[in-house]
């Protein structure tokens, strides 16, 4: 068995100790920090970028809730704008209603007045008509003109009863 | 058609002893400084490119480096971290020597015992320095396991201590053993299959033929396999020197 031949001991010792210390010095000089750079980076790309996402995420979150805040308070101005307008215009309705009902009532009380002028006028009319219309009647009749105001005293008794 | 012929260790250059060492360079060392440069070329062209978004050769590197970085973190913890290039080193070195040991006409560095001895001798070292250094001579209590009756505690202690003294040698021989029965196996196989051929019994051939592909495949599976056992093995004597709970 090659294996227990003490003569190559010595050679695949020496041997072993200058290549395993070759890659052992490699490794640990070389690569493993360079790989573990590389991670290092990595993992803190991978970090900051993740709270660059979240970070924009907040700022967006913040405009949403500002755009309906914004949104919200336009709202309640617009109805408080709508009522005050509609109070107005209820107002201003109202005014020229009353003073339509003004102008109306004058007219009327205007109106009755005439009214009340013609009905007095024809009402002395008829008088005088049925004063004239007794005097002749009674002329006719042949009796004694009677005089005015008797005639005029009893023409207000019939109207009166 | 020697099976163990491939095992012999063959001077290519002979040098000078140095300080009463042969430093000839041999079959074997040639397969040494093959592995570690093939396993350092990859690493170093692997680590070259810094790319947030890895590329292949590199996503190959940083798996290997997660690979054995995990394993240090799974079982020895983040204190463990500190002999992650040791582990790592350990872990190339074996795994491309096992591999490189499958290419034909090829020498397999890991299955010389001297040679496994070694780095097992080193864990062995490197685990009780740093149970000492951690533990002082508390590190001791190791061997006198808990909750048991006084009057068995010499005999366990004993036991205990047999056992933690043969670990390199158990961690040493597992390596050598499987790979040295494996491509001794291959070339047995192999000598029938040349042998039956050339005696002309061509058809009788197939069948060790077709066993020495299938072990082939599975001489692969154990290259890989014994090379994370022991780089799992060095990993757990680390944690119990480190933690001292078993």
């Amino acid at each position: 068995m090659p294996q227990l031949d003490p003569s190559t001991f010595g050679s695949q010792l020496f041997w072993l100790l200058v290549c395993f210390g070759a890659l052992y010095l490699v490794l640990s000089f070389i690569v493993i920090p360079r790989i573990s750079r590389t991670l290092e980076t990595r993992a803190e790309t991978m970090e900051s970028d993740l709270a660059e996402a979240e970070k924009l995420r907040g700022q967006a979150e913040a405009a949403l809730a500002a755009y309906e805040e914004a949104l919200a308070e336009a709202r309640s101005r617009a109805l408080v704008l709508a009522q005050e307008m509609r109070a107005e215009v209820q107002a201003e309705t109202d005014r020229q209603k009353a003073e339509l009902d003004a102008q109306l009532a004058e007219q009327a009380a205007g109106a009755d007045k005439i009214l009340a002028a013609a009905r007095d006028a024809a009402m002395a009319d008829l008088k005088t008509a049925a004063a004239e219309l007794v005097g002749d009647v009674m002329q006719a009749i042949g009796t004694d003109k009677a005089a005015d105001g008797d005639v005029a005293k009893a023409l207000d008794k019939v109207a009166a009863e | 058609m020697d099976p163990m012929h491939q095992f012999e260790v063959q001077p290519i250059i002979e040098l000078p002893a140095l300080a009463g060492i042969d430093t000839s360079f041999t079959n074997s060392s040639l397969w040494m400084v093959l592995a570690v440069g093939l396993s350092g070329m990859f690493m170093l062209m692997a680590s070259s490119r810094t790319a947030l978004v890895p590329g292949r050769l590199q996503l190959m590197g940083e798996m290997a480096y997660g690979f054995v970085a995990n394993m240090i973190k799974e079982n020895v913890g983040t204190e463990g971290m500190r002999f992650f290039p040791f582990i790592f080193s350990l872990f190339l070195f074996i795994l491309f020597c096992n591999m490189l040991g499958m290419l034909p006409y090829s020498f397999t560095v890991t299955s010389h015992l001297i040679v496994t001895f070694a780095l097992a001798a080193v864990v062995f070292v490197m685990v009780t320095a740093v149970g000492f250094i951690r533990h002082g001579i508390g590190f001791l209590k190791l061997f006198v396991p808990s909750g048991i009756p006084v009057v068995m505690v010499p005999l366990l202690v004993i036991i205990e201590v047999i056992s933690y003294l043969t670990r390199p040698v158990s961690l040493s021989v597992r390596l050598f053993g499987n790979m040295m029965a494996g491509h001794t196996m291959l070339k047995i196989f192999g000598g029938f299959v040349v042998g039956l051929s050339s005696a002309g019994l061509v058809p009788l051939a197939i069948a060790p033929f077709a066993l020495m592909v299938a072990l082939t495949g599975l001489e692969l599976l154990i290259a890989g396999l014994q090379a994370y056992v022991f780089t799992i093995l060095t990993c757990i004597y680390l944690n119990e020197a480190i933690h001292m709970d078993h």
